[in-house]
């Protein structure tokens, strides 16, 4: 039965289960289930733990799991929507990595699984990333949307470099900026010219929503 | 990597490290007189150290150098090239460790401010912020140069800071960030004689061990880890440029409990002495014997959004966790995370947050503590808060001094002088000699009658820190270079400005 392959899905992401999220994206596959359909259960799964984790009944490490578990369904049916050459609703494009000098992956990492949860394609370009290495991101995929993480304050300054750098290359104004990071704040944020920051993960995708939709 | 390009300075480079020999001048710090404060048994002990040889041999430690892989590789290690992970023979670590000298002399610009890191002495110096902040609004800003130069003469002029620190903000207006270091290090030296702790970005190492060399003085170069277990290229070319410069270095963690780090403390002292251990081998297989200290900068994860959550008492733990592990080894330690707190403000919580901080690391035996200075995490530093810690370092070094047990201190002869009622002790000659050696009284907070509060218009110790700071303005100017040191600190920032456009960092 679909309905019990996609719930199971389902309950193996609020269950933070890797292997279960795996076996039972495999099985929708297989049962033939539209992929629209598996991919839209695990958005929702996913949103239904940001929403508590917004709500501060999870921590982290529970939407880590979450987004963990969800990173091992998500591109068994990715490859099922590309083999059956599906049009996938895209809410836009965004080219995200951690800044150079800091080589720190879970919050950029997360923050990059949320928004494909949401419907971004997403260009993640690793840690530990020159400028230039968002400039060329930038060329290639032209997103709407930037992200820049800096987990270490000593690196944050790095954000500004960037936004330096696309202001040089005359880039500035056809993409959105947004940043985050242990050490980022508000007043940085508007301090180094950046369109946006939150905190959180969930935040974050809000903010990437708030973008695009104008 | 490279030399070090070699100095082109008038005033000439003379070795300060020669100076410890036949001279005993130093910063006295506070020397720890109490049983340290410890949590684990000797057991334990080597229970935690045989899991860090093992995290050492099986894991391994990441070194993004490919100069670090080959070196180690030529030493005995096994190195993993897809990975860049070494791992490390526990007797190549062991004998490594026994190289460490267990105290060391730094020097400083002027010689009474030299330090002898190691043993019972604990030393405090500031933390940072990214920026400044309006004290009334408690809105971060950037600082101006001059705010950031007074805050430098502040920390100057305070006397239980006995040597600074990184920065102590990340920048000020208009100075472009490729130069926040070398500026940062220049302005330090132009207004303070205190030994300096360095940090290092885009190689910037060159241009403040040249800048040491022309003013006369040792700086240390800390070394910063990207935690878990993960060595940056920049760290270990930073490390090397000390070396060669024959300067100190001290290694930071700064694992997040439950993020960079396990969630228990046991566990992240385990993961933090891996990478400080995989240091200390890589800096003593180059020069044996080399000055290292090592520094923890640990605190739990705040699970709602990411941030370190500086305030909690785990990081207390980790710290006395720490101190003890290495004073086991018998290397200098340090703590960072007493500098920093969750209170968005300089109030109650700033108070509780750094106190207790502040006598759990300094009870359990730190010979270096990061304590003054940071208000809101790392986003923000103000001297108010600095002037304030002061008093706080002020009183956990007097409890770490503990008592002098003599007949004298137990004073039965005036106890049995001064007898019950009508006797007092208030006339004596004892109280007139211990008092003052035995009291420290805070200098910020508030210590009058309560009549004479009200009076006074009912201050606080926030506005007696207020009071302080303008009283260190207008009163405290450190020694300031000598004309030539000037001109050669201004060839080297030259220098450093030629560098990064060259490179692409600088307009």
């Amino acid at each position: 039965m679909s309905n019990d392959t996609l719930e199971h899905l389902k309950q193996a992401i609020l269950q933070y289960d890797g292997d279960a999220a795996q076996r039972w994206a495999k099985k929708a596959v297989e049962e033939g289930i539209d992929p629209l359909d598996s991919l839209a259960v695990l958005t929702r799964a996913i949103r239904q733990v940001g929403d508590a984790f917004g709500r501060g009944e999870l921590w982290l490490p529970d939407l880590v799991g979450a987004s963990d578990a969800m990173l091992e369904a998500a591109p068994i049916i990715q490859a099922d929507i590309d083999r059956r050459g599906v049009e996938r609703q895209n809410r836009g494009t965004v080219v995200i990595g951690t800044v150079k000098g800091d080589i720190h992956n879970i919050g950029k990492s997360m923050v990059a699984t949320l928004l494909t949860a949401e419907g971004f394609e997403v260009h993640d370009i690793g840690v530990d990333a020159p400028p230039e290495a968002f400039i060329a991101a930038i060329q290639e995929h032209d997103p709407q949307i930037l992200a820049l993480s800096a987990l270490m304050t000593t690196t944050a300054p790095q954000q500004k470099r960037v936004i330096e750098m696309l202001r040089e290359e005359g880039l500035r104004e056809g993409v959105k900026v947004m940043v985050g990071g242990g050490g980022i704040t508000e007043a940085f944020a508007e301090s180094i010219g950046a369109d946006g920051y939150d905190p959180t993960a969930p935040g974050a995708v809000r903010l990437a929503r708030s973008f695009v939709e104008g | 990597m490279g030399t070090i390009p070699p100095l082109r300075v008038r005033s000439g480079w003379h070795d300060p490290s020669s100076r410890g020999k036949g001279t005993t001048v130093t910063r006295k710090g506070f020397i720890r007189n109490i049983r340290p404060l410890e949590i684990l048994t000797e057991d334990q002990i080597w229970q935690v150290h045989r899991a860090t040889l093992d995290i050492l041999r099986r894991t391994g430690v990441a070194f993004r150098s490919q100069w670090a892989l080959d070196f180690l590789e030529g030493e005995g290690c096994h190195v993993d090239r897809s990975s860049m992970r070494v791992r490390f023979p526990e007797s190549l670590v062991e004998a490594c460790l026994r190289r460490v000298p267990s105290s060391y002399r730094v020097t400083a610009r002027d010689p009474d401010n030299d330090l002898i890191l190691g043993g019972s002495t604990l030393y405090f110096t500031h933390s940072a912020g990214m920026q400044t902040l309006d004290i009334d609004t408690y809105e971060p800003r950037d600082p101006k140069k001059a705010e950031y130069t007074d805050c430098v003469r502040v920390l100057d002029a305070l006397p239980t800071i006995d040597f600074l620190s990184c920065y102590p903000y990340f920048g000020y207006e208009g100075l472009p960030p490729a130069m926040a270091i070398p500026e940062s290090v220049a302005l330090k030296m132009r207004h303070s004689t205190k030994h300096q702790f360095t940090c290092y970005s885009s190689e910037c190492e060159i241009f403040n061990i040249q800048m040491a060399q022309a003013t006369g003085q040792e700086i240390t170069g800390t070394l910063t880890c990207s935690p878990p277990l993960t060595w940056g290229d920049d760290a270990v070319q930073a490390a090397r440029r000390m070396i060669e410069a024959g300067f100190p270095l001290a290694t930071v963690d700064g694992n997040v409990l439950g993020g960079t780090g396990p969630a228990t403390p046991l566990g992240n002292v385990a993961v933090c002495n891996a990478e400080h251990l995989s240091m200390i081998v890589l800096v003593q297989l180059i020069h044996p014997g080399h000055r290292i200290s090592v520094g923890h900068f640990a605190c739990p994860m705040n699970m709602r959004t990411g941030s370190p959550a500086f305030g909690q008492i785990g990081g207390s733990i980790s710290n006395v966790i720490w101190n003890q592990m290495w004073r086991h080894y018998r290397i200098p330690c340090s703590n960072g995370s007493p500098g920093y707190v969750d209170s968005k403000m300089i109030d109650f919580q700033a108070g509780y947050e750094k106190g207790i901080a502040a006598l759990a690391s300094a009870a359990s035996g730190v010979n270096v503590m990061l304590l003054h200075l940071g208000v809101s995490a790392e986003i923000s530093a103000h001297p108010v808060q600095a002037i304030l810690d002061d008093d706080i370092a002020g009183m956990v070094g007097r409890f770490i001094e503990g008592e002098i047990i003599s007949e004298e201190t137990l004073a039965l002869d005036v106890i049995h002088d001064v007898g019950p009622i009508p006797g007092h002790y208030l006339g004596t000659g004892h109280t007139r000699e211990w008092c003052r050696k035995e009291q420290f009284v805070p200098r910020t907070g508030e210590q009058s009658s309560y009549q004479a509060w009200i009076v006074k218009g009912k201050p606080s110790a926030l506005d007696h820190a207020r009071e302080r700071m303008t009283e260190i303005l207008d009163a405290h100017e450190p020694e300031p270079l000598t004309a030539e040191q000037e001109e050669d600190i201004r060839h080297i920032l030259d220098d450093a400005r030629a560098f990064y456009r060259k490179r692409g960092e600088l307009e």
